[in-house]
């Protein structure tokens, strides 16, 4: 594999100034506008609704929209939009915490391996194959029996298995990188490996594993809603949005906004984190 | 041996500790796990006594690293035991639901070419006008959507409402296999390629700016010409990485899809194995899937080889 | 009457016989023989050894190619002959002689033999791998004084008997058959002298039966063949059947129950059910041992809103632990009342006045249970409990409660035999291996009223016994009783006489089609 993923970078002209290039990436500007609306919102949500997401109102289910429910009720009568509120702060975090430390143990663990080479890439590579070929499936299970239930062992499968994708990117750039003229004068004149990887060989590979990161937080969002879905992340009544759309389903035919707005609030999230990746991507990457 | 067969059977070669070493870890975990077969069998009525008795008839009280070897000297035979729930050979359940599974990721990886391709060189070559924003947006909504509340909603519309496609099931000929194939793999395959169309188009772009591009069109070729023997072969190679990532994911992931559209294939059943601790299954259906994914990450290798003829063997 | 208005009143009246004729139900029609159903249901079965399993999904289908000596009424309440046409009982109550129907013979054409009954009988008592051996605890031994009579000698008198030798695992099939494929060939290839016999069996998509010609009340099986389909998906499965892809499915979750009532092409089929659902509490940790405690969970619990708005009308609260309608349950039992100030009183008396924190386990992936445990969470609030709901996979759930290591778990119950000792002894005698149903209650006095209702042959005397039996049930509450509900089941018009009866057995060899 190690040669096959070098790739060949063409030469081409780039904009110096950041604050144009930034100017040409109007989705990266719309991105953190949407995004900070969530986050706002999901921060300031006892501001913004008078009801509990967990509070029951039994003499008030499935109702439509109205002045004293915004979004309706749900089986129980709890208000939708506030349940939705309060599962931003959830479904932020997973996507976020998530991918944070996914993406810096994936990058630190890429960067090490393209960098040193040798028996300790092979070795690292060779975990890295046992890793996706292990069925993602019974490692959740098994750490809900061990660890317990509820989202930390989401968290903690997540993290056992997302760190890949960044190893693999990170790692193809530094192969690409340590070839490079100012890498081998830095080596040549004695600097210490720590100070050419954080100095040289960091800023010039960690673009894409950034890119990365933003698709990566959606797709962790996903990921979450779907283990949730299958009983296995948050637990009820905890208004997780994959949580509501698995609860909802049963009531599909006749409320089938239960489903379809957390589906929604999911999209709207994705949107945002996406609009910032491409965002990234136009700025960071000159030329696409 | 020199060359490509020396790599293909270099990397199968290496297949066999990557297998080990993942069919160790699921049965350590499903051990580790509380639950047996036997209390999946007795159900509620599960006294100590008839735990202790079933147990006995399975052959679980043997020690553990016993019952891994004896799995292991199966599979030198070719045998992959036997599954402690049904008593049927693991084997032949494997390969009567790998073809549902198969078929689905199959198809799924061509609706995705068929989606991600086409789309990722328009909005490249029409960059920044209205066609580009409008692939790029409809995109980003794919990606964020969840595909089983996706799927939920295409079978409402399509086979509900219009009665296009079957509501679900595997169907018994192979045209009647791909009527019901359609709908589970555009969901698959609506997500995957949204993830890819992204990455696609910005390696198209970085292409067409380069060098060597300019001098084929200077050289008078053709402009499908430069497209197809320059510009995609260069393009196409990181994204063909990502690809064969989650293509590899999407194996061992087609559970949710198989569960909504109710195709009988081997997702849908690793799940069943897994709540019933059904051991030789779990073990069997994962062997399955580490051996295709590996096969997919050769595919990809080889990909890679034919694209960019730089690029050389070990 | 003018002549043209009468003209008008028989044209009118022609008319409306006619609408009236092409739209209405089929009441009336008789009959029809022939045609294959169509059943959805939501997973697939696992194995056809009858004594190898404890799961619906694989007796409510087997229940169809074997068949049985005895066999239980479909009013749960009685034992109708099946192989055997009669039987004796001697006068000790010890010895047991049926007599088998003349010319009885598997589905293959060969004759049954009195000693393929003993075989089948010997191996769902001794086999190690026998999961129901614990009914047949009472026999001594059986044997064939010839080749139509079966006598069972048992250790001692034993009320249940024949409720136990009613129950599927007594399924008879040819020895010399077991003896050529053993237990692996009979799970996957069973030969039985049922109604129907397994034609296909494609994992994980269908099962198809086919009409037995050997079955001695062949003449009255109307169907062809039935088809059983699996469909995981709750919503899919009501599409399949809106759709016609399929005749009947079950299953339906309780949300959609009210629609498909008033849908033009559907018949809601509810059928009552042994099924009780409950709520149990592990005495070996700290507050649950405290009665106060129990009492007051059960009387801050508002089962009729349960009903209401998760089961939606469809099921009532439930007042004993044993089913309703069962042999011996106690009609004059009422369910626990709605009383969050009792509640409050009794739990304020109690060893934990101040409440506590305590966790509730449910199955992953069980849509009622995560709506009740949500529910009871935030009932219990008004007590000062505070609950954290678990989902966890159903192999894990039940290893953890048989091992004692949960605090609350909802669970339920449905019964296999129609008498009431084996959910008494299941769930309320602490002697007999089960833990009081896992929660580890420990009274002499259920212990000891459960021990003589198994051997009280007067039937009036053993109806006291087990009213006396709920009475201290409902006083002690160690396990609470929630609702009761019924089989849901839902088929499009020309689906006819297709019920479930209270064991879950589908009347296959009653319900019949009409065109489609």
């Amino acid at each position: 594999m190690a040669q096959a993923e070098a790739v060949v970078r063409p030469i081409v002209a780039v904009p110096a100034n950041r604050w144009a290039r930034l100017r040409r990436a109007p989705t990266l500007l719309i991105g953190i506008a949407l995004l900070a609306i969530i986050v706002v919102a999901a921060a300031a949500a006892p501001l913004l609704t008078p009801y509990s997401p967990s509070a029951l109102d039994m003499r008030h289910t499935f109702e439509g929209p109205s002045r004293a429910h915004p979004l309706g009720t749900d089986n129980f009568g709890r208000d939708l939009f506030a349940r939705l509120l309060y599962g931003a702060r959830i479904d932020l975090m997973i996507g976020v915490f998530a991918t944070l430390v996914t993406l810096i143990v994936g990058s630190g663990v890429g960067l090490l391996a393209g960098y040193y080479g040798g028996r300790l890439d092979r070795v690292i590579m060779r975990i890295v194959d046992i890793v996706v070929a292990f069925p993602f499936f019974v490692l959740v299970i098994g750490l809900v029996a061990m660890l317990g239930t509820g989202l930390r062992n989401m968290f903690v499968a997540i993290w056992l298995v997302g760190w890949i994708s960044y190893a693999r990117v990170v790692r193809g750039e530094v192969l690409f990188v340590r070839t490079r003229e100012y890498v081998e004068a830095a080596r040549v004149i004695g600097m210490p490996d720590r100070t050419i990887l954080v100095r040289h060989v960091l800023p010039n590979v960690i673009t894409p594993a950034i890119v990365f990161s933003m698709t990566d937080v959606v797709l962790n969002i996903l990921l979450g809603s779907s283990l949730s879905f299958l009983g296995l992340g948050a637990q009820p009544p905890a208004p997780e949005w994959g949580l509501m759309i698995a609860e909802g389903r049963t009531f599909l035919a006749t409320a089938w906004w239960m489903s379809a707005l957390p589906g929604l609030a999911i999209v709207i999230t994705g949107v945002a984190f996406s609009l910032i990746g491409d965002g990234l991507a136009d700025v960071l990457r000159p030329g696409g | 041996m020199t060359g490509l067969p020396r790599f293909i059977a270099l990397r199968l070669f290496h297949l066999i500790p990557v297998v080990l070493g993942v069919t160790f870890l699921v049965f350590t975990m499903l051990k580790l796990v509380p639950g047996d077969p036997a209390i999946a069998i007795l159900g509620i009525r599960a006294t100590p006594e008839a735990i202790a008795n079933i147990r006995e008839a399975l052959g679980l009280d043997r020690p553990f690293l016993v019952q891994y070897v004896s799995f292991l000297g199966n599979l030198l035979r070719g045998n992959l035991g036997e599954s402690l729930v049904a008593k049927q050979p693991v084997l032949q359940m494997v390969l009567e639901r790998l073809p549902a599974t198969l078929s689905l990721v199959a198809m799924s990886g061509v609706i995705t070419a068929v989606l991600t391709v086409p789309p990722a060189v328009l909005a490249a070559r029409n960059k920044d006008r209205p066609l580009d924003h409008a692939i790029r947006g409809t995109f980003i909504f794919g990606l964020a959507i969840p595909s089983f509340w996706l799927g939920i909603i295409l079978m409402l519309i399509f086979s509900l409402k219009l009665h296009l496609f079957p509501v679900s099931g595997f169907g018994n000929t192979w045209s009647e296999r791909l009527h019901h194939l359609v709908l589970p793999s555009f969901t698959v395959a609506l997500a995957l390629s949204a993830i890819l169309i992204r990455n696609l188009r910005a390696g198209v772009l970085e292409v067409l700016r380069a060098d060597y591009v300019r001098t084929a069109r200077a050289k008078g070729l053709s402009e499908r010409a430069v497209m197809l023997r320059h510009v995609m072969r260069n393009a196409l190679l990181s994204t063909v990485t990502i690809f064969g990532v989650n293509l590899a994911f999407l194996i061992g992931g087609t559970v949710v899809v198989e569960t909504v559209f109710s195709l009988p294939g081997l997702g849908a059943m690793l799940v069943t194995a897994v709540y019933q601790r059904d051991y030789p299954v779990v073990q069997g259906i994962t062997l399955v899937f580490a051996i295709l994914i590996i096969l997919v990450n050769l595919l990809v290798d080889l990909t890679y080889v034919a694209l960019d003829p730089r690029v050389t063997f070990d | 009457m003018h002549s043209s208005v009468r003209k008008y009143a028989l044209l009118y009246l022609l008319a409306a016989a006619l609408l009236a004729g092409a739209g209405a139900p089929a009441v009336g029609q008789s009959p029809q023989s022939g045609g294959e159903l169509r059943l959805a249901r939501d997973a697939d079965s696992a194995t056809m050894d009858p004594i190898a399993t404890t799961q619906n999904l694989d007796l409510w289908i087997f229940i169809n190619i074997y068949d049985t000596l005895v066999r239980q009424g479909d009013d749960a309440r009685s034992i109708v002959p099946g192989m055997a046409e009669r039987w004796t009982v001697s006068p000790d109550g010890k010895v047991y002689t049926f007599y088998l129907r003349p010319n009885l013979k598997f589905s293959d054409g060969t004759a049954v033999r009195a000693g393929d009954v003993v075989f089948a009988l010997n191996r769902a008592r001794t086999a190690k791998e026998a999961a129901w051996a614990w009914t047949l605890s009472s026999v001594a031994k059986v044997e064939a004084p010839n080749n139509t009579t079966v006598r069972v000698t048992l250790k001692q008198k034993w009320a249940p008997f024949l409720a136990d030798i009613a129950l599927f695992d007594t399924a008879v099939y040819p020895e010399a058959y077991f003896k050529k494929v053993g237990a692996k060939g009979l799970a996957a290839k069973p030969l039985g002298s049922g109604p129907f016999y397994l034609a296909e069996w494609k994992r994980g998509d269908y099962i198809l039966l086919k009409k037995n010609p050997y079955y001695w009340d062949a003449k009255n099986v109307r169907l062809d063949a039935v088809r059983f389909l699996v469909v995981p998906d709750d919503n899919t499965r009501i599409l399949k059947l809106l759709n016609g892809e399929v005749d009947a499915i079950g299953f339906v979750p309780f949300s959609r129950i009210n629609e498909l009532k008033n849908h033009p092409d559907v018949n809601m089929v509810l059928d009552p059910s042994t099924r009780t659902d409950y709520l149990m509490f592990n005495h070996k940790k700290r507050p649950f041992a405290d009665r106060k405690v129990r009492q007051a969970i059960s009387y801050a619990i508002d089962r009729e809103e349960i009903v209401r708005s998760i089961l939606f009308g469809n099921g009532e609260p439930a007042s004993s632990f044993l089913p309703k309608g069962a042999v011996a349950w106690d009609p004059t039992l009422k369910p626990y009342p709605y009383e969050p100030g009792t509640a409050i009183k009794l739990i304020q008396e109690s060893s934990a006045p101040k409440g506590f924190t305590t966790s509730l386990l449910i199955s992953a992936g069980d849509v009622t249970w995560s709506q009740v445990a949500t529910f009871i969470k935030e009932e219990l609030k008004a007590i000062g409990v505070t609950v954290n709901i678990q989902q966890i996979d159903p192999t894990q759930l039940i290893d953890t409660q048989s091992k004692g290591g949960y605090e609350m778990s909802l669970q339920y119950w449905t019964n296999d035999i129609i008498d009431p000792d084996e959910l008494v002894s299941f769930a309320i005698d602490y002697t007999q291996g089960g833990n009081s149903f896992f929660t580890y209650y420990n009274n002499p006095r259920a212990n000891q009223l459960a021990a003589q209702g198994r051997v009280e042959s007067d039937p009036a005397k053993r109806e006291q016994i087990y009213r006396q039996i709920q009475r201290l049930w409902y006083e002690d509450q160690h396990m609470l009783a929630l609702y009761y509900s019924p089989f849901r089941n839902a088929t499009r018009k020309w689906v006819h006489d297709f019920h479930q009866n209270p064991f879950g057995y589908w009347s296959l060899t009653r319900a019949w089609l009409s065109k489609r």
